[in-house]
């Protein structure tokens, strides 16, 4: 019984440790590849480019998200209303359909002729093709993700902390500021991480809305698809490994703080 | 003080229905009623926290049925005290006078004041998860009382210390109420903690106020069979009653007419009552004494239990009736089970509703 036992569990966890060997042997397969010509890679000027048009369109995004997704969040968590589900379902299917198809979307909404992308254009504002579309992109993917970490985290405060700064005289606003956002920064601290990592690595949506054009909307994602489609793999691999890198520097450093704040927290500084 | 006129509210299946209830200036109000009685839901309404769905709130004559709590000016202390995880003891203190926008040195004043008289100036620059649970209930009262509140809430407030800490915390409760004579709302499904710092009990049931007055009032004259079981009258019978020459002979039996008793009371009230005295008004001897009892029986002792300073002991004298006697009389007595006894108890202390 013991031996049966234990080889069904070497049996279970060996299936269990695929997944991890697959992922090292992806990370491993791009590090390896054509390391003599990565230095000149980074250095690049089309992929500094992209560098730079990845961040300002995923920290635009992502201060878009935590605006516009706070205030949401909280009406989903703390209040119970007619058309609730609405919401929820419309944020779980932002979620779930391809962002191709949002961009698509997007597309329509934004384009010269959409219902938004009409009154604008008149104003002379365009989205389409440009890093204002990106950023539009990237916001609509983000955002339901920012939102579902942030309602999760004010979810599990005690809505009578709310009553009692009330009660003190506190008025709503000061107290979502002074007591419910303190109270769930591990919430804002992920979704701020998800959103910006989502938006990061957006691709389909970009690429509808914002085109896939070197240096003007090529984020690094859409510079990893140009480069691999004209066969230039060195550039490819290069902005694939700067993605890596932010990845895991954004991982590394939202448990790092999240762990120095709880530390904080029980020590009472 | 506080008023509450036929304040009613549902929440799913359960409801309130019609609470009407005067509170006066500076009085020690303590609700009282078993989890589930509504008691929650009527310190939300007060508080604010929910809008009733009918009824008013009249708050110094003021009608703060649809104020927002910011601006009632009512004090609140829950039973998990719920201090600003974030915030340090000062700074929870000092959270409601930051939100009035105090001057400065009025802060500072209120402040010094409160933690003077709650004797938390030591903890001033803790951090909340490091006090013990009395020392959390303190910081929680000075942050409700330092805003000068006119009404302070307290939901619960001592029920989950442990016992010395909540006869402490009760004195200091009684003291700090003569002190400020804040007007005080106290909900507890403790009726000893309703004993010792009441000055109106409001008894709770199944959403609604069933008896309202005096600790004393509740305590012997209870006007229903829940009211008389949540306080402790542990010898409740339904009996008939028939009014003779200023006493009322209640017939109480239990099975067979044969076996019937008769208990007199002071209380006249005739026909299907409810009788109900205390255990520790029931006087148990060995032999028959002359006494001027008017309610005496022989009977086998059935049962005995020990409760620390005080033993009950139930007496079959053809109804099961209990009995509290000190643990020296206990002893003096030599009781056992089947001993026969002879208990006694006046007719004045036999209540009737």
């Amino acid at each position: 019984m013991v031996t049966r036992f234990w080889n069904s569990r070497v049996i279970a966890y060996s299936v269990g440790l695929l997944y991890p060997a697959l992922a090292v042997f992806l990370l491993l397969a791009i590090l390896a590849y054509s390391p003599a010509s990565l230095p000149s890679g980074l250095a690049d000027p089309e992929i500094l480019a992209a560098v730079k048009l990845s961040l300002i369109a995923a920290i635009t995004a992502t201060i878009g998200a935590v605006i516009a997704g706070t205030p949401l969040a909280y009406l989903l968590a703390r209040h119970d209303f007619r058309g609730k589900m609405v919401l929820e379902t419309l944020i779980d299917l932002a979620i779930s359909i391809p962002p191709l198809v949002c961009g698509v979307g997007l597309l329509l909404l934004f384009g010269r002729k959409g219902w938004i992308g009409q009154p604008l254009a008149a104003l002379g504002i365009s989205f389409v093709f440009s890093l204002k579309g990106a950023i539009i992109a990237q916001f609509f993917v983000a955002t339901p993700l920012f939102v579902k970490a942030m309602q999760t985290a004010i979810k599990t405060i005690d809505v009578r902390y709310e009553m009692v700064a009330r009660s003190l005289g506190a008025r709503p606003l000061r107290v979502f500021f002074t007591i419910t956002m303190p109270l769930s920064w591990e919430g804002l601290v992920n979704g701020v991480t998800m959103a910006f990592a989502r938006g990061l690595s957006e691709f389909g949506a970009t690429l509808m809305l914002a085109g896939a054009v070197s240096y003007q909307t090529a984020t690094l994602p859409v510079t990893v698809f140009i480069n691999m489609s004209t066969g230039d793999i060195d550039r490819a691999i290069a902005a694939a490994l700067i993605l890596i890198f932010v990845a895991l520097f954004l991982i590394l450093s939202t448990r790092w703080v999240i762990a120095r704040f709880k530390r904080g927290i029980e020590h009472g500084t | 003080m506080i008023e509450l006129s036929n304040l009613s509210k549902r929440v799913g299946a359960f409801s309130l229905t019609g609470v009407n209830l005067k509170v006066r200036r500076g009085e020690y109000l303590v609700v009282l009623g078993p989890t589930g009685s509504g008691k929650t839901l009527l310190l939300d309404l007060i508080i604010g926290r929910l809008n009733p769905d009918g009824g008013r709130i009249l708050l110094a004559g003021k009608d703060v049925t649809h104020t927002p709590p910011e601006e009632r000016n009512i004090g609140i202390v829950y039973q998990e005290c719920l201090l600003f995880p974030h915030l340090s003891v000062s700074e929870n203190i000092r959270f409601g006078l930051k939100s009035q926008k105090l001057p400065g040195d009025e802060t500072n004043r209120r402040f010094d004041g409160i933690v003077d008289l709650l004797n938390i100036r030591h903890l001033a620059g803790r951090n909340p998860q490091t006090l013990s649970g009395g020392e959390k209930q303190r910081v929680a009262l000075a942050r409700a009382l330092v805003i000068r509140p006119e009404v302070l809430l307290l939901d619960e407030t001592l029920a989950s210390l442990d016992p010395n800490t909540r006869r402490e915390l009760a004195d200091e409760l009684k003291l700090i109420h003569r002190r400020l004579e804040t007007t005080t709302i106290h909900v507890t499904h403790n009726f000893e903690e309703a004993l010792t710092l009441a000055d109106r009990i409001a008894v709770m049931q199944q959403g609604g106020i069933v008896q309202i007055g005096p600790p004393g009032d509740i305590f012997r004259t209870p006007q229903s069979e829940f009211v008389a079981t949540f306080t402790g009258a542990e010898n409740l019978f339904e009996g008939l009653s028939n009014v003779k020459e200023g006493l009322a002979e209640i017939s109480v039996r239990n099975g067979a007419p044969e076996h019937a008793i008769r208990i007199c009371s002071a209380t006249q009230k005739e026909g299907k009552v409810w009788v109900a005295f205390r255990p520790e008004d029931v006087l148990i001897s060995r032999e028959q004494i002359k006494t001027s009892a008017r309610n005496c029986y022989r009977g086998k002792i059935r049962s005995i239990s020990d409760n620390g300073i005080v033993t009950k002991v139930m007496v079959d004298v053809g109804i099961p009736i209990k009995s509290l006697v000190t643990r020296r009389s206990f002893q003096d007595l030599s009781l056992e089970i089947n001993s026969d006894v002879y208990i006694s108890f006046k007719a004045t202390e036999v209540h009737v509703f």
